[in-house]
């Protein structure tokens, strides 16, 4: 049983800041002996599901978190105790990013408030001053037994009576304190590359960076016999990192795909509704003289439906298709979806599956057990329209656009890895 | 102007204007070997290729030519930014040079050219032909590819330095058609829009030209170029601008009997800055330099110099510093004359004096102390350490211009006295890895230490050099039993043999 658990680890989803992927650090830490490490990035938690996968591969419990870096210089790691606190988080990073726009997150000591139920937060202290002392008030005043305060080694002149003054204003405040690392990559040698990486992140070369360059380049995971030895004056601090893990239980398996009600015929619910729109539909077509086949194969395909859930996705498609119609715009379904006799005869494609012989398993199926995807695609001219009509109905915040997280391709890369070593233009 | 009334009489002054057209591409000495080099710059947002040398254009590098396409071709080739500043510059000071020694008429003609007007000035030179030759010499000398031509106009000079056959053209009074005529319409200094118009109309020599009329060349080639073509044939008048010299204050005092005595120096100096000051207020400069000629009765001189880091026109603070070099003067039989010169001078405008009157606090300015300094012990011995942003501590200062203030230092704490190459320490005794020593031996002495804040850990600059990449220096500073305090530092983390060889070093103390 080890005696630490690392809790502040950015991985490289912290865009620029971070310099090993959630797999190496992984790795590392299996080899380290940790039983578990946190993942908090800056602003994002869109690194915590690589790591759910390392952990898959490593056996190295990931304590999924995030980091959030206040407008008034504050900083705070988050972590969620349940499934319902991650989500309190996860609201929390889009407050702050709807405010800040692409790729920033600009939140507010006073944001934190109404998300605080259920996680724990660990404050990053800058000097011990009026300062800090001021914030550990703030944290205990909001997250009272679940706000910690990190103490983490600096390698500056001065850090031995930094970290005691820490933590006594932690003890004065009764504020418990967590000894964290503060790691930005995964082994020593990476120091290079993040080096590299923060001059892409200041557009200048390397030898340019000055003061910018990270103070303290001690920053790789570091064993946990090794944070023991190094912080032995604090064992209740580290005795805290433990805490925490054993009480975020959130796991990222615990999170399940939620579709949002969908009604459009009241007091049925959305399969059986589903099911009336089809058998309408499908009377419509032959004038109520229905081949078996078609019924057949529609009570097999709505079977299928049901047990899988699927249904308020099959009446939202249907739902767009019907108002698309409705406006006269031409639109059309494409793909696996024209292997179902249900979008048949909905009309939100127009291959007729029984007659073509198409095999509905090839779109959805008990075995694959992932959702259905039905592409449609709309007159372009007219697609604005649409795309409208969808946020009117379903409101603003519950439709989007699909977004991607950006992430470094080779090209990218290497160009601004050139520069940053002040290779020419014309080189790269 | 001059240059109009004298073009009028062309007859009796035939030769007027000369261009050592001076290839920007070749600023290395030329005749040295060197390898092909070529300059490169960023053309609208391509980087290109702007010149290159012989020696690279046998490589098959030409201008205008893709930087990336040069680099495949020729991968050892010497590439370096173009400086279009620097040879602006450079072309300034022959300007300058040519105003001084050759021409009191002579201009910069972007971009690599320069005119001197040579009427009635040639004869000085020995003969207009003698001269071009000496002037190719001197070129090749200080390491120029030039060609010359001379002609009756400004213009007909610049195409033929350009486009003529030979690296020297002479063109005999009222021969500038002839001469010009076979010349590409390049070289008249057209715009690119009216070259490629006249390539459309299908005009390549200025002989094509020659012949059409007037009214639709203008129409179809734009009225500059009519202009052009007349400046070049001397139908319009070109007057060249030239270059201004800077005359070098001087003032000058002869004395009636002899003097000897350092009180009868000084007043004569004291005389003197009088004049230069009432001299250099009227042209609005200030004194950078001072040089005191004094002329013995034995017809030697006798000289000392001043220099100052601001320019000032404050005849106190320059008696002051005079005053210092006095005993340097060897009066020997008596000095009789005195010349006083400025040979360095800088504009010095009136002071905003603004933020003094609203009562805000003086910036002192350690200019008039840095010279008093400077004047005692030496130019060199006199400057301020100021930061440069290196996390290695010997390279985090600089030695710098006493007068400029240096920028913020970082928070952390530095030695007052950093040694230049840190001392090995011997029986050192410290807990590995992160404690600091107990005791240790430097130069011979036993230190036992009471007291160590550390480690702050300082790696390499790893892209300076390979062997800093892994070096790691962990710095304690500690105290003696005597209160002293020192900066030590242990190479490497005690963990990767990599990072260093565990030996321990002094490097500074605090005060």
């Amino acid at each position: 049983m080890t005696h630490y658990v690392e809790l502040q680890v950015l991985t490289h989803f912290s865009l620029l800041r971070g310099a090993s992927s959630p797999e190496e650090l992984f790795a590392a830490a299996a080899m380290l002996g940790y039983p578990a490490i946190g993942v908090s990035d800056i602003g994002t938690v869109a690194g915590v599901v690589r790591a759910w996968e390392a952990q898959k591969a490593t056996g190295v419990r990931s304590i999924a978190g995030t980091r959030v870096d206040l407008s008034c210089g504050r900083r705070l790691l988050l972590y969620p105790t349940d499934r319902p606190a991650w989500s309190r988080i996860t609201r929390l990073l889009t407050v702050g990013k709807k405010r800040a726009g692409k790729g920033g997150c600009l939140l507010h000591w006073h944001d934190l408030q109404p998300w605080s139920e259920g996680v724990i937060a660990i404050l990053l202290p800058h000097e011990a001053d009026e300062e800090n002392l001021a914030a550990l008030a703030d944290l205990k005043a909001i997250y009272g037994r679940r706000g910690y305060m990190a103490l983490f080694q600096r390698r500056r002149p001065g850090d031995a009576v930094r970290i005691d003054a820490l933590a006594r204003q932690a003890g004065g405040a009764a504020v418990r304190a967590v000894v964290t690392g503060d790691v930005l990559y995964h082994a020593p040698e990476a120091r290079l590359l993040q080096d590299v990486v923060t001059a892409v992140r200041e557009k200048c070369t390397v030898d340019e960076l000055g003061y910018r360059r990270e103070v303290n380049a001690d920053r790789a995971l570091k064993s946990p016999d090794e944070m023991v030895r190094r912080f032995r004056a604090y064992p209740d601090a580290l005795q805290a990192s433990v805490d925490i893990s054993r009480l975020c239980t959130f796991d990222l398996g615990e999170l399940q795909y939620q579709y949002p009600h969908e009604k459009l015929i009241d007091g049925l619910t959305a399969q059986e509704a589903l099911q009336q729109l089809a058998t309408e539909a499908v009377e419509r077509m032959f004038d109520g003289e229905v081949p078996a086949a078609y019924t057949d194969q529609i009570t097999h395909e709505m079977r299928l439906i049901g047990e899988l859930g699927y249904a308020p996705y099959f009446l939202t498609v249907f739902a767009i298709v019907r108002e698309a119609r409705r406006r006269g715009i031409l639109c059309q379904g494409r793909g696996s979806a024209a292997n179902s006799c249900v979008c048949f005869v909905l009309g939100v494609t127009s291959i007729d599956p029984i007659k073509h012989e198409l095999l509905f398993e090839r779109f959805v199926s008990g075995e694959r057990r992932e959702p259905p995807d039905i592409d449609v695609d709309f007159e372009h001219e007219r697609r604005e329209e649409i795309i409208q009509w969808i946020y009117e109905t379903y409101g603003r915040n519950h439709s989007a656009l699909t977004a991607v997280v950006t992430r470094y391709r080779a090209r990218g890369a290497v160009r601004d890895v050139g520069k940053a070593l002040g290779l020419p233009e014309d080189l790269m | 102007m001059r240059e109009l009334g004298r073009r009028s009489e062309a007859a009796s002054h035939p030769y007027k204007v000369q261009t050592p057209a001076l290839p920007v591409a070749a600023p290395v000495a030329a005749p040295v070997e060197h390898a092909p080099l070529a300059l490169v710059g960023k053309i609208g947002r391509r980087e290109e290729v702007v010149a290159a040398c012989t020696g690279a254009q046998a490589l098959g590098i030409h201008a205008g030519m893709a930087a990336t396409h040069a680099r495949a071709l020729v991968s050892d080739l010497d590439f370096r930014p173009v400086e279009p500043e620097a040879d602006a510059a450079l072309l300034d000071r022959l300007a300058l040079l040519a105003v001084r020694r050759w021409s009191p008429i002579a201009a910069v003609t972007p971009a690599d050219g320069l005119w001197i007007d040579l009427a009635g000035c040639d004869h000085l030179h020995g003969g207009e032909e003698r001269f071009c030759r000496r002037l190719i010499a001197f070129c090749k000398r200080t390491g120029f590819t030039a060609r010359v031509a001379v002609a009756d106009t400004p213009g007909a000079a610049y195409a033929l330095a350009r486009f003529g056959r030979n690296d020297l053209t002479r063109v005999e009074p009222r021969g500038t058609v002839e001469a010009l005529s076979p010349l590409p319409i390049a070289a008249l200094r057209l715009a690119p829009t009216a070259l490629i118009a006249a390539r459309k109309f299908g005009f390549e020599r200025i002989a094509d030209l020659l012949p059409v009329a007037r009214g639709p060349l203008a129409r179809r080639l734009g009225l500059p170029t009519i202009t052009r073509l007349d400046q070049a044939l001397g139908g319009v008048a070109e007057p060249i601008t030239p270059r201004q010299d800077i005359e070098v204050p001087a003032v000058e005092r002869r004395l009636l009997e002899p003097i000897s005595t350092a009180d009868a120096i000084e007043q004569v100096m004291r005389d003197l800055l009088g004049d230069l000051v009432v001299l250099l207020q009227a042209k609005g400069l200030g004194v950078r330099s001072l040089r005191l000629t004094g002329m013995r009765v034995d017809g030697t001189e006798q000289i000392v110099a001043i220099g100052t880091s601001r320019p000032t026109r404050e005849a106190s603070h320059l008696l002051r510093l005079l005053k210092l070099r006095i005993e340097r003067i060897d009066p020997g039989m008596g000095l009789e004359q005195f010349l006083m010169v400025a040979p360095h001078t800088e504009p010095l405008d009136a002071v905003d004096l603004g933020a003094v009157l609203a009562g805000e606090t003086l910036v002192r300015d350690p200019a008039r102390l840095v010279d008093l300094l400077a004047g005692r012990i030496g130019a060199r011995s006199v400057f301020r350490i100021a930061p440069v942003e290196s996390h290695v501590p010997e390279r985090a200062a600089v030695r710098s211009d006493p007068n400029e203030l240096p920028g913020a230092w970082p928070e952390w704490q530095r030695p007052v006295r950093l040694f230049a190459r840190p001392e090995p320490l011997q029986r050192v005794i410290a807990l590995m890895p992160d404690q600091p020593p107990r005791r240790f031996e430097w130069r011979g002495m036993t230190y036992k230490v009471v007291g160590g804040d550390g480690p702050e850990r300082v790696h390499g600059e790893w892209w300076r050099r390979d062997a800093e990449i892994w070096a790691v220096r962990d710095y304690y500073r500690v105290e003696d039993e005597t209160g002293g305090r020192y900066w030590v530092f242990r190479r490497g983390d005690g963990f990767e043999d990599d990072t260093g060889d565990l030996s321990w070093w002094m490097h500074g103390v605090f005060g």
